[in-house]
């Protein structure tokens, strides 16, 4: 039995490659995996990997020449088997349409795949016999794979002849029935169309021409269509193919919203086709991110605790304050004043702002709390300088500052060093615990989670209470347990305090 | 063992078999006792049982409040208003008292009653026999309105809604009294809160209730032979309303029509309509229409009452309409 080898198909737009060279000559040796040719497509160049072991019966295609994909461009085999003989079970090992056009005017029906996973399905039912007449669009079988029933619509007009019996399994791509009078699968002249890459696109693209899945068929019985009015309009206008999307509406039918999804998505939109894989050059921000965090992880013994903080007080302190403090022309935010807290804290527990060096443990005696912000190029931590000597309104005005310098780039080399303890939030996204990644050169660092309302058994009845969660890392060559969780039960007691 | 028996005798049925299965049922009204009603509904139950069905004085407010009483009890009075119309004067006593009953104990007492109200108009009864009330009661969580349109949803309906154990007001529409159908003669439920699917289609759906479901069955014959599927939904019990299977039926069809007898303003079109506008928005494919009686009160000379009420032809021109758009 020998194996086609098709011109590749790397990705959904491309549509031919050129064979820039043979990396094998005919009657060779190969092993799966090995490279036998290296395909150029515009910029790139892919290698061509064998599909199996054996042994290359034969080159059809020529360097420096261009084919369709799928098209046909070598065999391999076993020693001494000749080309011809692959030919019978093409269609099995390519998976190749579902319709193939024979030179004598016979349509060939192949049992269709439904899906990348699908490899056989069962014929469970023939709704016509032998020179029965059927028309384009007719239901010709009823095709059962595992739990799922599909219908099987004829391609084309003609006499109908099923070639396998009812109940017969028939791996993807087979032969199960033709349409017209002419002879069947003459070797050699079946010609494959398409990659088992192109088949699915074909199988999903398609189906109201070449199959339709279980849900569409019971949408076209109940009378639905299967876009709503509205659904198509936005599609229209956003330019978006509707018909890959399934429907999470009433009668499965696509609605706006799923219009909006595949939009958002991007994937199927007209426009912008597939999405483009991320290969670029780093820039010398993401490497000096990629090396800090490596380096964090690698040379500390990191660990993260939580802790749900009861933020009522920290609400109404920040509800209570905002205004005033608006009309001075302050920004206060529910971050800056943790930062005065953390602060205050942090003067108590040295612990948190001590490090290693070498064989030494050295406190870092400034408190410099560093906040980390999400800008476009990536991630940067200025701190604030002497947090804890600093009111309400300096640090709320200093954060702010330092936020804009950030987003604009224009931070300066001494708003980056320093640091002794780093302020990271995720609340903004929802998020309630994370682990954050120690600051290089700190052993400790904070994660603020969203604040969020929660029901709280209380003296017989409930209470309504605000939570805010802290997960706080933290060195555990230095600080232990225990230490960190005092750490965080004082923040929970300077905000009571507040 | 199903057999034709007209919608009336399929209520007596109802009441009869149930009492036999459960002696907590009573019935009670105007006349219904030893005249057996004034449509003669209650024909021969107190002949059986002379001390669970009573005549009671002409007072809807006593009736009602009577079956409050009784419910809190434990027992399951079924009370017959000779005419929807005077549901005013017990209003207090069903919104105030039924329909709160079970929030007010705790769920400890309700009012497991039913009201029998005979509704609707067409028989020339004039200005105040001849109305449709449910919109009335449709604002008012607590109650529940049945409403039967056929002989065999008659007796399992009235069934359903004497097991029930909230207040349940039961429209009877004068014009289908009369009206025959198959009916099983042992005792069945059909379950309350749930619309029925009477008829299949693909283009636009009706939902009619009652005597107007006629209409709609009427008006999707005469659309089929045009090419014009139509799906009729009867929705059986108009409050709470079973909103999930109409938004199954419009999404799928995207145009809806409503029949309702009863004025335009405020009626359950009105709501189904604003609840489709809010929720279905993006299936519609035409506008909503009503087809309704006119906003006034139902006359008594013939002509204008038939004037008034709504026309099968306004059930054709919406369809028109609805494909047109």
């Amino acid at each position: 039995m020998s194996t086609i080898i098709e011109m590749p198909r790397y990705g959904a737009n491309m549509d031919e490659g050129t064979i820039a060279t043979w990396l094998v000559t005919e009657g060779e040796s190969v092993t799966k995996g090995q490279a036998i040719a290296e395909i150029a497509i515009e910029k790139l160049s892919n290698e061509l990997l064998a599909p199996e072991d054996g042994v290359i019966l034969k080159l059809v295609g020529t360097e420096g020449e261009t084919y369709d994909c799928g098209t046909t461009i070598a065999y391999i085999g076993q020693a001494g088997e000749n080309v011809e003989e692959s030919t019978s079970v093409e269609i099995e090992t390519s998976n190749a349409a579902d319709t193939i056009e024979l030179s004598s005017d016979a349509t060939i029906i192949v049992m269709p795949r439904y899906g990348a996973n699908m490899e056989e399905g069962t014929v469970s039912t023939w709704f016509f016999s032998d020179g029965d007449m059927v028309e384009e669009g007719d239901v010709i079988a009823e095709i059962s794979i595992e739990k799922l029933t599909n219908e099987l619509l004829s391609p084309t007009a003609g006499p109908f002849y099923p070639l396998v019996d009812e109940g017969s399994t028939v791996k993807c791509g087979k032969t199960i029935a033709k349409i017209g009078e002419g002879d069947v699968a003459e070797e050699g002249e079946v010609v494959s169309k398409c990659s088992p890459s192109e088949m699915d696109d074909v199988i999903t693209g398609k189906k109201e021409t070449v199959s339709v899945s279980a849900d569409s068929v019971e949408t076209v019985t109940s009378g639905c269509s299967e876009l709503t009015p509205k659904a198509k309009k936005l599609a229209d206008e956003l330019g978006v193919d509707a018909t890959m999307l399934k429907g999470t509406g009433y009668c499965n039918m696509v609605t706006r919203e799923d219009i909006k999804k595949a939009n958002a998505a991007g994937a199927l939109s007209k426009a912008g086709s597939t999405s483009v894989p991320i290969n670029r050059k780093m820039t010398a921000m993401e490497k000096a991110i990629a090396a800090g965090m490596y380096k964090s992880l690698q040379e500390t013994a990191q660990t993260t605790i939580t802790m749900d903080m009861d933020v009522d007080n920290l609400v109404a302190f920040y509800k209570a304050n905002k205004t005033d403090y608006a009309a001075m022309g302050v920004k206060l935010s529910y971050t800056s004043v943790i930062i005065n807290i953390v602060g205050k804290a942090l003067k108590e527990y040295p612990i948190m702002r001590t490090i290693i060096d070498g064989d030494m443990f050295k406190e870092l005696t400034e408190i410099n709390i560093g906040i980390a912000v999400d800008i476009a190029g990536g991630l940067v931590v200025p701190n604030i300088k002497n947090a804890d000597k600093k009111f309400y309104s300096a640090v709320a005005t200093e954060l702010a500052e330092l936020a804009n310098k950030a987003k604009t780039g224009k931070l300066l080399e001494n708003d980056l060093i320093g640091g002794s303890f780093t302020i990271t939030n995720l609340g903004m996204f929802g998020i309630k615990y994370f682990t954050p990644v120690l600051n290089i050169g700190e052993s400790a660092i904070l994660g603020l989670g969203a604040i969020r309302k929660e029901l709280v058994a209380k003296k017989g009845g409930f209470l309504k209470k605000k939570y805010m969660s802290f997960s706080l890392t933290h060195d555990h060559r230095v600080i232990n347990g225990a230490p960190a969780a005092r750490f965080l039960n004082r923040i929970q007691e300077l905000i009571n305090e507040l | 063992m199903a057999r034709i028996i007209s919608f009336s005798k399929a209520l007596n049925e109802a009441m009869t078999q149930e009492m036999e299965r459960d002696e907590n049922v009573f019935i009670l009204g105007e006349d219904v006792a030893k005249m057996g009603g004034d449509f003669g509904i209650t024909t021969g139950i107190w002949e059986r049982w002379p001390n669970r069905a009573f005549d009671t004085a002409l007072s809807e407010s006593a009736i009602t409040g009577l079956c409050c009483g009784a419910s809190v009890c434990g027992l399951r009075p079924v009370a017959e208003l000779m005419f929807a119309d005077f549901i005013t004067v017990c209003y207090d006593q069903l919104v105030n008292n039924a329909a709160k009953l079970n929030y007010m104990y705790q769920g400890e007492a309700s009012a497991q009653m039913v009201v029998r109200a005979v509704t609707g108009g067409g028989i020339r009864c004039a200005y105040h026999h001849s109305q449709c009330i449910e919109p009335w009661l449709m604002n008012i969580p607590g109650l529940v309105i049945v409403a039967p349109a056929t002989p065999y949803e008659a007796k399992g309906l009235l069934v359903a809604s004497i097991r029930n154990n909230n207040p349940v007001v039961f429209l009877e529409h004068k014009h289908l009294y009369n009206v025959k159908g198959e009916v099983p003669e042992e005792l069945y439920e059909i379950p309350l809160y749930e619309a029925h699917v009477e008829r299949e289609g693909t283009d636009i759906t009706i939902v009619a209730a009652m005597s107007m479901l006629k209409f709609a069955q009427k008006a999707a014959d005469e659309m089929a032979a045009k090419g014009i599927s139509v799906e009729i939904i009867n929705p059986r019990t108009i409050f709470p309303l079973d909103k999930e299977t109409i938004k199954e039926s419009v999404a799928k069809t995207g145009r809806l029509i409503v029949v309702q007898e009863g004025p335009k303003v405020m009626g359950y079109g009105a709501e189904i309509g604003a609840m489709l506008g809010e929720e279905l928005f993006e299936y519609l494919k035409a506008p909503i229409k009503r087809v309704t009686s006119l906003d006034t009160p139902v006359p008594f000379a013939p002509g204008m009452e038939d004037y008034v009420l709504p026309h099968y032809e306004d059930v054709i021109t919406a369809c028109n309409e609805v494909m047109a758009y």
